[in-house]
């Protein structure tokens, strides 16, 4: 690893420095100009850092199809779920601080978590029945996704769900303290350590942050992580001179073309709720200082927001034998999904690489053993008709040559 | 390994260079020679390349024992699953292109494959039934044999048998039908198990062959000798020989009932065209390559080298380091090697000498072809080996043991 003190992500490297092939490389330009010349996309941008250092920053299409802005450096996406690496981290920090324990019980905080009840489906019959938890729900089971808390479930589960006016998780007009007082209520989707279900519980951390800190959430992470790793243009709310930064989120209409998707936020006011799971916009450049300063054991450019102990920590197998959304192969730690097995998933990516994506198509891995940062940023919903994210793993792996 | 960019497979030796004992190594070819002194084979070639040079490479008995040929450097053999690494590897050069994934359906490349079905016997009775397969089989599962995909060789399943016999599916050695004409069929073969469910060697590669034609645009014959054979200078290697290659070509010899060996007939099994047949239409990605040792070599040691050779890169070192990973869990490779041996992309894994009882290091990847011929390759020792010769079990199945010995014959002569 070369240039600890002084990572600079604007700064693109000479082709062909790093071991990474400049003539393979430029196949991901192919790649996503198809991408946008077919109209599958309307834009992207892609980061490649390899030993700490940019080796590929390129932009391919719109940001705005209406007024032809083009996808820019400094664009603003919705990152959705790669907000959760980000809360799960200022956990840690309050751990390293002894203000909190991993395996302490969440309700030992936030009260509406205490008696907890499990949806159980009674053998034999489409009955169902609530029984009280084995064990108490941990902030450790929160950040591995092994807390109950799910996005949905069976549609038993669901009503309930719907009843509690629980949102989508981005954004919201009602204050995190107010929507996990219903939240603590929410019956599970299995007793806390017995399953892994994709969820709520991040936003569950976001609050705990706020509690343990006395800070709201966007105050705490921008003194604690943007502003010492200088991510100036990552926020829960935009300004309106950076909301005109903003990339549009686009939908596949029934004729094929691509229409603007409403997900008014993050400009639109109030935005009370601050979710650790799923509220944050960021920048390419922004998020890549993020992820550099967990390959550098916790700091970046000489500050340090972690000890190179808790990302080590982080990126163990926290769940057992259970499988996480990336399926055979994948483990989780404390807010990434680690790769385990290459041979399991057949992913290029190395054994011990983090990564995850977001809701509006964002993705990023990080692969300690190749010394590698990637991150995409797109804004499109649905996006299943899309293979841009497994293409770019493979075509960033075979460009590089050590 | 160092050298990467000056390989040379005629230049041989001398051994001692390369932590070989030269005494120690000669005992090989004592072993040889009793194989031929015996009549237990016609001859054979023997390659041992160490730190990126050749240590070892040494020619024994006859190419055509007829004709009073002996077996040289530059005899061509038919390699037969040895192409199974080759095809397997072009299909890694398209996922390097962004041009498939390796975990898409196959049927999203090659339509006869939708609509799978595996064919299931019926608990406490004789009968099979046909029921939809479970999940897509994949291109992983092709490049890992666990595509539920088998050979028309009779397995402890005479239904499946039948319905290979019925589909015309012949030994996967060669044919006179196009792969496109013959994919059409073998897609609609019932599997053997859901994909993904076990480990049984078969069919799978001639598929990946076809998908190679499918998504390059170019017949699977081409694309082998632009995007591989050409940049390693792999010049003997084809799957239709040129006439004036014919007198290269080692004969295949076959045990008679009176134990002698006779020249392989057209009518015994397993029956393929010859390479040097223009009739020979069928370009089979599972067994249809005729090559030389040297060429072999080449491929080899591009291998060992992350993907290169001699300036000249196919592939990168991460595609080459995912193929050597275990991609099939908890099974192994059955009779092919068995505990201790697990599959990646194209090549058998030696992951554990201590279950194997073979000498390989963990990590060594290999694999042979069915007219006797064998290769592997050990990271940790640096080192790789090549056998050639030519021989038909028949419907026997039963080899000449040398290579069953071949590895203990090899590493006792190493001195690091």
């Amino acid at each position: 690893m070369s240039n600890l003190t002084n990572f600079q992500p604007e700064s693109v490297q000479p082709p062909g420095a790093n071991g990474v092939c400049p003539k393979r490389i430029s196949r991901l330009d192919g790649l996503f100009q198809k991408y946008v010349d077919d109209g599958e996309m309307s834009g992207a941008s892609v980061i490649i850092v390899r030993n700490g250092q940019t080796a590929h920053l390129k932009t391919y299409g719109l940001a705005d199809m209406e007024t032809g802005r083009a996808v820019e450096i400094d664009t603003l996406f919705r990152i959705a779920s790669m907000t959760k690496p980000i809360a799960s981290f200022a956990v840690l920090q309050l751990a390293e601080e002894g203000k909190l324990l991993l395996n302490d019980p969440i309700a030992a905080y936030l009260p509406a978590f205490s008696g907890g009840k499990v949806l159980e489906s009674v053998p034999e019959s489409d009955a169902f029945r609530l029984v009280d938890v084995k064990r108490p729900m941990t902030i450790r089971h929160l950040l591995t996704h092994t807390s109950g808390l799910c996005y949905g479930g069976n549609e038993t589960l669901n009503a309930f769900y719907r009843v509690a006016n629980i949102t989508g998780g981005f954004e919201g007009f009602e204050t995190l303290e107010r929507a996990m007082l219903r939240l603590g209520k929410m019956p599970l989707q299995f007793h806390p350590g017995e399953g892994w279900a994709y969820g709520y519980s991040t936003d569950v951390l976001g609050r705990l942050v706020e509690v343990v800190s006395g800070m709201e959430l966007d105050q705490y992470f921008r003194t604690r992580f943007f502003e010492p790793l200088q991510m100036n243009d990552t926020d829960f709310r935009l300004s309106p001179d950076k909301a005109a930064r903003l990339a549009h989120v686009y939908t596949k209409a029934e004729d094929g073309s691509l229409q603007v998707y409403p997900a008014q936020y993050p400009y639109a006011p109030p935005q009370l709720y601050l979710s650790g799971g799923a509220g944050l916009s960021s920048t390419l450049l922004d998020y890549a200082r993020f992820l550099q300063m967990t390959l550098n054991g916790g700091e970046l450019n000489g500050e340090r927001v972690l000890s190179p102990r808790s990302i080590e920590l982080a990126l163990e197998n926290h769940i057992g034998g259970l499988t996480p959304m990336g399926g055979p192969g994948f483990k989780f730690g404390l807010g990434f999904q680690i790769h385990v097995d290459p041979g399991q998933s057949g992913s290029p990516s190395s054994k011990g690489t983090y990564e995850w994506g977001g809701y509006w198509h964002t993705t990023f891995w990080v692969d300690p053993v190749k010394q590698l940062v990637v991150i995409k940023m797109s804004q499109i919903y649905p996006s299943d008709h899309l293979d841009d994210h497994p293409k770019l793993r493979h075509l960033t792996y075979q460009a590089l040559m050590d | 390994m160092t050298a990467a960019s000056g390989f040379n497979p005629e230049l041989v030796g001398p051994p001692e260079s390369f932590g070989i004992c030269p005494k120690r190594i000669a005992r090989l070819d004592d072993f040889y020679q009793r194989y031929i002194d015996d009549g237990e084979l016609a001859g054979a070639s023997l390659l041992i390349a160490r730190r990126s040079n050749i240590a070892h490479l040494a020619a024994y008995g006859m190419a055509d024992i007829e004709k009073g040929r002996p077996i040289a450097e530059d005899t061509i053999f038919r390699i037969a699953s040895m192409t199974k690494p080759v095809t397997s590897l072009a299909v890694l050069q398209l996922a390097e292109e962004g041009k498939l994934l390796l975990n898409d359906p196959i049927a999203d490349y090659l339509p006869e494959f939708s609509a799978g079905k595996v064919l299931e016997s019926v608990p406490e009775s004789d009968a099979f039934r046909l029921v939809d397969v479970k999940r897509p089989m994949t291109i992983r599962h092709l490049l890992t044999h666990t595509s539920g995909l088998t050979y028309d060789y009779p397995l402890d399943n005479e239904t499946l048998v039948s319905y290979y016999q019925v589909a015309n599916i012949h030994s996967g050695l060669g044919g006179f039908e196009t792969l496109e004409r013959v994919m059409r069929r073998v897609g609609r073969l019932p599997l053997a198990f859901h994909p993904g469910d076990q480990w049984v060697y078969g069919y799978s590669t001639d598929v990946l062959g076809r998908l190679i034609e499918v998504v390059s645009g170019t017949t699977l014959d081409q694309y082998f000798k632009t995007r591989l054979f050409e940049p390693l200078q792999m010049n003997d290697t084809a799957f239709r020989l040129p006439p004036e290659k014919k007198d290269r070509l080692a004969v295949v010899y076959v045990k008679a009932e009176d134990g002698c060996l006779q020249p392989n007939q057209p009518h015994q099994y397993p029956y393929a065209p010859e390479p040097y047949d223009p009739s020979l239409l069928y370009f089979a990605g599972g067994g249809g390559l005729t090559s030389t040792i040297t060429d072999y070599a080449r491929f080899l040691q591009m291998t060992v080298n992350g993907g290169e050779l001699n300036g000249e890169r196919v592939l990168s070192p991460r595609s080459i380091e995912t193929a050597l990973e275990n991609h099939i869990g908890d099974f192994d490779t059955g009779y092919y090697g068995g505990p201790g041996f697990k599959f990646g992309l194209g090549f058998q894994i030696h992951v554990d000498p201590g279950q194997s009882g073979s000498p390989s290091s963990k990590g060594t990847y290999e694999w042979g072809g069915w007219w006797h011929t064998i290769f592997w390759v050990d990271p940790s020792k640096e080192m790789f080996v090549i056998k050639m010769s030519q021989y038909s079990p028949g419907e026997s199945w039963v080899y000449p043991d040398d290579e069953q010995n071949l590895p203990d014959m090899i590493y006792q002569a190493l001195t690091d």
